[in-house]
């Protein structure tokens, strides 16, 4: 529900293109036009609500629509979800599949997903969502993109699957919250559902952290890109540059 | 005997022909027959329900089984009496105590046991035939009440024993078990239940919560005493007892001198961890006690516990480290001496424990208090005290937990379906629950039902169907998951400890083990063991060669406050301190003055109308403590609203901690020096919108909402099927609590959630009461150099919480800073 902040972003340098880190979850490749975003868990609700757990429908309606203002926010021209798009078949009902279906009509972008070990139970992926199967793994000039964070030689590996978060302590405070996980050769992304939990990550030397939050993206550790927080405009006016010195 | 004039003939025939069988065997053993135990049998066979109410050690379990046993019917092939007690290790040696007289008094009667441990061919043989006297637990009861056909397989049962009753008691456990005694009075409308219970502020109340408000319990007392000596372990002269800590091992040699294999003890902690080091230190300063000392707690293997209370009952085993694990029950007639590591906390629990030493009635009991630092020794003295003016806690029955009542819905629709009045009819017939509004029942019956959604819907969701005035579970998964989950015990994820191959040594938490990695050694079972690997729910470990170094696991064990009747005993031998400056004819003055004095010198002893507060400065930043002497639980709650009312006047973050002695706020560096009104800072006025927005800020309805999510059935403990459905339903109760406090916030259990953070920070609307004591108290502020005894234990605690209304980027940016302070971390951000 808190949309200010989610276009909030942190400009990098990765193996010498230009990705935009956004806070809301998504990472976007700006000489590509495209938006980077990983474990989806679509269905994850259904499956809950199908063992007689109650979840709330209105999770994945709201993870729709950060994702689509994103996506409008970015101007991107096509988006790749980096694995487990699908929280398991099952999970899928004609619900949740005409939901996505009817959000995915009215967005005209383009949309790939290498698969993760989730998607290993989709049978195929709904005709009407035009996602492309881009099987386990896909590269594209200096980087490859796939699920599972395994190096790739002579490239930088985007990945998911690990849904980092990281603990700050410090005087008297202390934080968890997920994050963008920039190491040597490979970047993780944090997982974009609301309705996923994450695992505690340790940072090594010369590695950074890209903090998502409530106001915003923030750095920790050896950050070698920006640490001025822009944002951009959802209503489709230039960005502006926001004086959020962090 | 006692007679009353209203029985029959033909039971008081009974009643006589009973007595004589029973009081020939009791000869036959050399026992005798006690008063309560004979007004214990004829109150029975009058068709009566109650409460026995004895110290540990006097008889209670015959009082209440001998007035059943001779009325069973061998012929009448169903299950007529249940035995439920807290604890499964109990089972066995509860089952021996009841073959014995039954090999005597009615050797044609069945006898069997059913527990989570009951092997699986012992279930599928209950599940066709149950036996006439049938040994469980309240959660196997629970599970046994779920059945399709349970109304048929209990519609023969004459009576419930319900052992340990003031532990389950003011617990979720007990609230179940109100509601499914309910359930069996509702089946069997005679019904007699019979509650034994150790010694109860409240015993009226403590009755009708068993036996049911409808009716009116009898009450049986003792009028034996149990004698106590009381002692404590106090440092051998010319050494000190440290300032802060919670092992208290320093005194381990003191205390393994004074320990003699000639006179079995007993050595209870407070925690596991505490109880590994105890063990670890006395047989490494005692090596000739090896095979004669052991460690006993909840986190080993079943086999070892086993081992280990068979050693205590044949001698062989002489002195035993343990944990609550043996706060209850099994009687172990050789144990002369209890030794309590660290403040009880509770009067009650020293009493039970104390009861540990000379099981037998009328015998006295050897209780020696070890102070784990300096302070502590004030425990000493109010612990004393309360025990000469025999004060103990009440322990209250829950009020309306929603979580359970969730979990007992569902129960009831898998047992053959339920109308909405049967529900209402066995609601009303519990204590904790006959006030439950139609407002509350319905959203609880929805919320199984369609998720009682009101601003999100839930498609596809149904847990229980309501067709034709029925509410009933349909799905075969839904009903399996939710047996297997049935109960309210929670448990962190727990792996099992292994050593080679297949040998369990127990269970460890996930927390801590997922810290560690291969090669690292830690404590465990009074073994150092090196992991090997984490596989398969497992840790595998080796025995490590490298002694003495490592780890302690530390399990995630609730510390309980002091009760509310040891603050006051505290607070009154404090203020005689203050008042005259010494402790006249006890012991524990030689070591307590000094440290006193050293607190009067650096600072104060607050008076009888006096509230102490110290400022003191460090590296941390400003530290305020502030000692009301009330109980940990009361300490959180004002340290929390003090941190609120600080955010406002100064934006910013801040920790708090407590004890049981007080508080500690910590303000950073960029707090203002300005003076505070502390009067003002305590106003009672508004403090219950204050709290509620703390708590929003300190996330403790959040951690509250752990355990009912999982007594609801929203987060799964125990997931049948293939690991992968396991993983598809995992899920974290904070991810839950966050979802609908975002979609759903009318959701009645997060209100649950909510309010027992309140009753516990509270404790029943204390809190304001306090704060108005308090602001009516001289208010004393003492600028230290130092951390003050006082202050000392509290600056060690761990920094439990923390009321922060500052900009998020702000925060990660500090935390930033101080971390990229310290060495061995990456380098400062380039910018």
């Amino acid at each position: 529900m808190i949309d200010h902040s989610i276009t909030n972003f942190l400009k990098q340098n990765i193996a010498g293109e230009t990705i935009l880190f956004l806070a809301g979850k998504a990472a976007f490749w700006e000489r590509a036009a495209t938006l980077l975003v990983a474990d989806l868990h679509w269905g994850k609700t259904a499956v809950f609500r199908a063992a007689g757990i109650p979840i709330p429908e209105d999770v994945l309606a709201e993870d729709l629509r950060r994702l689509g203002l994103l996506i409008r926010a970015t101007s991107a021209q096509r988006v790749i979800v980096l694995g487990d798009l699908i929280h398991a078949q099952k999970g899928l009902t004609s619900a949740c599949i005409n939901m996505i279906s009817e959000w995915r009509q009215a967005l005209p972008v383009r949309m790939g997903v290498v698969l993760g070990n989730h998607d290993r139970g989709l049978r195929r992926i709904p005709a009407d969502w035009s996602i492309e199967q881009l099987g386990d793994m896909a590269c594209e000039g200096p980087f490859c993109f796939r699920h599972e964070p395994i190096p790739v030689s002579n490239h930088h590996v985007w990945a998911g699957h690990v849904h980092p978060m990281l603990k700050l302590s410090g005087g008297p405070d202390k934080l968890r919250l997920p994050c963008f996980w920039l190491r040597q050769s490979m970047t993780l992304l944090p997982s974009f559902s609301l309705f996923t939990r994450g695992a505690n990550i340790q940072l090594s030397k010369g590695e950074c952290a890209l903090l998502v939050h409530d106001h915003g993206i923030s750095a920790v550790g050896s950050n070698h890109g920006s640490n001025v927080q822009e944002s951009l405009s959802t209503d489709n006016t230039p960005a502006t540059l926001r004086n959020d010195e962090v | 005997m006692v007679c009353t004039s209203s029985e029959s003939a033909l039971v008081r025939g009974l009643i006589l022909e009973q007595a004589h069988s029973i009081a020939a065997w009791f000869r036959k053993r050399g026992w005798e027959t006690l008063p309560h135990q004979s007004e214990a049998w004829a109150a029975i066979a009058s068709g009566s329900s109650g409460l026995i109410v004895l110290p540990t050690g006097m008889g209670k379990t015959y009082a209440a089984l001998l007035g059943f046993l001779p009325e069973l019917d061998s012929n009448i092939d169903d299950l007529q009496l249940l035995y439920v007690t807290p604890l499964k290790a109990l089972t066995r040696d509860i089952e021996k105590s009841i073959s014995l007289a039954m090999h005597e008094l009615a050797p044609k009667l069945r006898l069997e046991t059913r527990t989570g441990d009951s092997k699986s061919s012992v279930r599928q043989r209950q599940k066709k035939r149950l036996p006439h006297i049938l040994v469980t637990t309240p959660e196997s009861l629970a599970l046994l009440l779920s059945y399709e056909d349970a109304t048929s397989r209990f519609a023969r049962l004459t009576g419930v024993i319900v052992d340990e009753w003031h532990d389950l008691l003011g617990s979720k456990r007990g609230s179940l078990l109100e509601l499914n005694l309910a359930q069996l009075r509702s089946i069997c409308p005679k019904l007699r239940i019979w509650g034994l219970s150790a010694t109860l502020a409240n015993p009226e109340q403590a009755a009708r919560a068993l036996c049911g408000p409808k009716t009116t319990p009898k009450i049986i007392r003792s009028s034996l005493q149990r004698h106590l000596r009381f002692q404590t372990l106090l440092p051998p002269p010319g050494t000190n007892l440290p300032w802060a800590g919670h092992l208290g091992l320093s005194l381990a040699p003191h205390l393994a001198s004074a320990l003699s294999p000639a006179h079995p003890t007993l050595i209870f902690t407070n925690t596991r961890s505490q109880a590994e080091r105890w063990y670890d230190a006395l047989s490494l300063l005692m090596p000739e006690w090896e095979g004669i000392l052991a460690l006993h707690h909840g986190s080993l293997a079943p086999k070892a516990r086993e081992q280990i209370e068979a050693g205590l009952k044949n001698g062989n085993i002489r002195i035993v480290v343990c944990t609550a694990s043996l706060d209850l029950g099994v009687d172990y007639a050789g144990i002369e001496r209890v030794v309590q590591i660290g403040s009880p906390k509770q009067l009650a629990r020293l009493l039970q424990r104390a009861g540990r030493a000379a099981h037998r009635p009328e015998a006295a009991g050897e209780l020696c208090f070890v102070p784990t630092y300096a302070l502590e020794l004030l425990e000493a003295l109010a612990l004393r005290q309360a025990l000469v003016e025999a004060r103990i806690e009440p322990r209250l029955p829950l009020h309306q937990p929603l979580d359970v009542l969730i979990q007992f819905i569902v129960s009831r629709a898998l047992a053959g379906g339920v109308s909405l009045a049967q529900l209402q009819d066995e609601l009303a017939d519990t204590e904790s629950f006959r006030g439950i509004s139609a407002d509350e029942l319905d959203w609880a019956l929805r919320f199984v039902t369609d998720g009682a959604g009101t601003l999100s819907a839930y498609p596809q969701y149904c847990k229980v169907s309501h067709t034709d005035g029925l509410y009933r579970v349909k799905d075969r998964m839904v009903a399996i998951r939710h047996r297997q989950n049935i109960g309210t015990i929670t448990a962190d994820a727990s792996l099992a400890v292994k050593l080679g191959r297949s040998r369990s040594l127990g269970t460890i938490e996930e927390s801590f083990i997922a810290k560690l990695r291969p090669g690292e050694t830690f404590l465990f079972g009074g073994q150092w063991l090196e992991l090997v690997a984490l596989r398969d729910m497992s840790a595998y470990v080796k025995l490590s060669k490298r002694k003495k170094t490592g780890t302690i696991p530390v399990w995630n064990g609730g510390s309980l406050p002091w009760s509310q009747e040891l603050s006051a005993s505290i607070r009154t031998v404090l203020a005689q301190f203050a008042a005259s400056r010494t402790f006249t004819d006890c012991p524990e003055t030689s070591v307590l003055e000094p440290i006193l004095a050293t607190q009067a010198r650096l600072s104060a002893i607050p008076a009888k109308d006096e509230l102490l507060i110290e400022y003191s400065r460090s590296r941390d930043g400003q530290h305020i403590f502030i000692y009301p002497f009330a109980g940990k639980a009361l300490h959180e709650g004002i340290a929390a609203i003090l941190a609120l009312r600080l955010s406002r006047l100064h934006p910013g973050t801040y920790a708090f901690a407590a004890n049981d002695y007080g508080c500690e706020l910590l303000l950073g560096h960029d707090f203002p020096d300005i003076a505070l009104a502390w009067s003002k800072l305590l106003d009672p006025e508004a403090i219950d919108d204050d709290i509620e927005e703390a708590l929003h800020l300190g996330e403790l309805a959040k951690r509250q909402f752990r355990s009912i999510a999982r007594v609801a059935g929203l987060v799964l403990q125990n997931i049948p099927g293939s690991s992968k459905a396991t993983r598809q339903l995992q899920i974290s109760s904070g991810i839950l609590y966050d979802v609908f406090a975002q979609f759903d916030p009318a959701n009645k259990l997060l209100q649950q959630a909510k309010s027992e953070a309140l009753a516990a920070l509270m404790e029943g609307g204390k809190l304001a009461e306090l704060c108005r004591e308090l602001q009516a108290r001289h208010i004393r502020v003492v600028k230290t150099q130092l951390f003050t005894p006082f202050a000392f234990p509290l600056y060690l605690e761990r920094v439990s919480a923390r009321v922060s209304n500052e900009d998020m980027g702000k925060r990660i940016a500090k935390m930033q800073a101080q971390w990229q302070a310290l060495p061995n971390t990456s380098a400062a951000s380039r910018r």
